[in-house]
């Protein structure tokens, strides 16, 4: 499969409960939680991302920020995260329109889709997106990797991240 | 770099005070001044301070030296020999004004190479980075099934016995690198610097796949199998991937 520009997924709301497909001008968020993605104050760049995530399950989980805030992210992941050890430290910005661009052997790589479904647990929220890949097909095992790395790479940089506590 | 490895270097006292080490098309120098000032040179431009008004400037100076030689896999006990020299020795007498410096004639070679020996001698940094690079592998090689949730996996056997294979191959002044692991049981070795990252995904197989990014015409991403280590050697030496990796 090959994506144009915009893959049907993207072009139309994926779900009734969101804005509305996600614009590639939009930023979109990816918590950062600690201890999972902090070491020594430090965020694990690496830990941000995960293969099954994103290749195996229904795409990287993320937050559009133009429709949710700092206030809002918080509460959302505090009650995300009750169950867990772990403590919500702030987010890191994602480009949606960097990450469409991503291309392998001339091919779109990667999706961004108006998932509202937010959890395992079947819950929604109208500001949730996923990042899916959208051309697994011509991938093969070195470029899964490539693409992984090449966005681990453009989401590490320290000036994309927000440490709000 | 095996035909560096095989050169001798030639160590000539040119002046009272100077000690030069040629190696290959470079000189490396250390010169004492009339103010018993201490001075790294390289080829004819004079870099650093190593020692002034009695204090120690700059350690790094001389470390470049040392990282110099180690890196051309000549032994610190060939540099040991040099500072020792008879006539690099004889400059030293009397310059004991240093504090902490023994009133002997050996005392600043003592202080000299310990301080260096204390921050960057070959020895030292290699020890202390396979002294980090063993605890690494140790922790990663305690993570249990599930250590990420229920269905994360923990490395796999061959996956850990390819990460041993790939530390001990990396470049003697390689970076101590991030080591993570994903929760399908995958291990990430990276390097990043100015935004660019080399990394090897260490798979459950004990597949390694070297990447770079940007992803770059110059080199595509690659797996090798653990009888393919030499080929990886290869790759960490490419001087685009050593920038990255090296220190």
């Amino acid at each position: 499969m090959s994506c144009g520009n915009l893959c049907s997924l993207e072009q139309t709301a994926f779900s009734e409960l969101s804005d509305g497909p996600v614009d590639s001008t939009e930023v979109l968020w990816r918590w950062i939680v600690d201890p999972t993605n902090i070491r020594k104050e430090n965020v694990r760049w690496k830990s941000l991302l995960n293969r099954r995530e994103l290749f195996e399950g229904y795409g990287l989980s993320v937050w559009r920020s133009q429709y949710t805030s700092r206030d809002e992210a918080t509460s959302l992941a505090q009650k995300h995260l009750a169950t867990e050890d772990k403590t919500f430290r702030g987010v890191v910005d994602v480009y949606t329109d960097e990450v469409r661009a991503q291309l392998q052997n001339n091919n779109r790589v990667f999706c961004i889709v108006d998932d509202t479904e937010c959890n395992q647990h079947g819950d929604h929220h109208p500001a949730h997106a996923g990042i899916r890949v959208c051309c697994i097909s011509t991938l093969d095992a070195e470029g899964k990797e490539q693409v992984f790395k090449d966005f681990l790479n453009a989401v590490s940089q320290e000036d994309r991240k927000h440490l709000w506590f | 770099m095996l035909a560096h490895a095989l050169q001798t270097p030639s160590v000539s006292p040119k002046a009272a005070n100077t000690l030069d080490i040629d190696l290959f098309d470079e000189t490396f120098g250390l010169n004492i001044s009339n103010d018993k000032s201490l001075y790294y040179r390289q080829n004819e431009d004079w870099v650093d301070t190593i020692f002034s008004q009695g204090k120690l400037e700059r350690v790094d100076a001389k470390y470049l030296v040392l990282r110099y030689l180690y890196y051309n896999q000549l032994t610190d006990r060939y540099f040991d020999r040099a500072v020792r020299s008879p006539e690099f020795v004889s400059t030293l007498k009397g310059y004991t004004h240093l504090k902490g410096v023994e009133h002997k004639p050996n005392g600043i070679i003592h202080q000299f190479t310990q301080h260096f020996a204390s921050l960057a001698s070959p020895s030292h940094f290699v020890n202390s980075r396979s002294a980090e690079l063993r605890s690494i592998l140790r922790q990663i090689s305690s993570l249990k099934a599930g250590w990420a949730g229920n269905s994360s996996l923990s490395p796999s056997l061959e996956a850990l016995d390819a990460l041993q294979s790939l530390f001990d191959v990396l470049p003697k002044w390689s970076r101590l690198p991030d080591v993570t692991v994903d929760e399908d049981g995958t291990i990430d070795v990276l390097w990043r610097r100015n935004g660019r990252m080399f990394s090897v995904a260490v798979k459950e197989s004990g597949t390694s796949i070297a990447t770079l990014s940007p992803s770059s015409e110059r080199f595509k991403a690659r797996a090798y199998s653990k009888n393919e280590l030499d080929r990886l050697t290869r790759v960490l030496s490419l001087p685009f991937v050593e920038e990255l990796v090296v220190d």
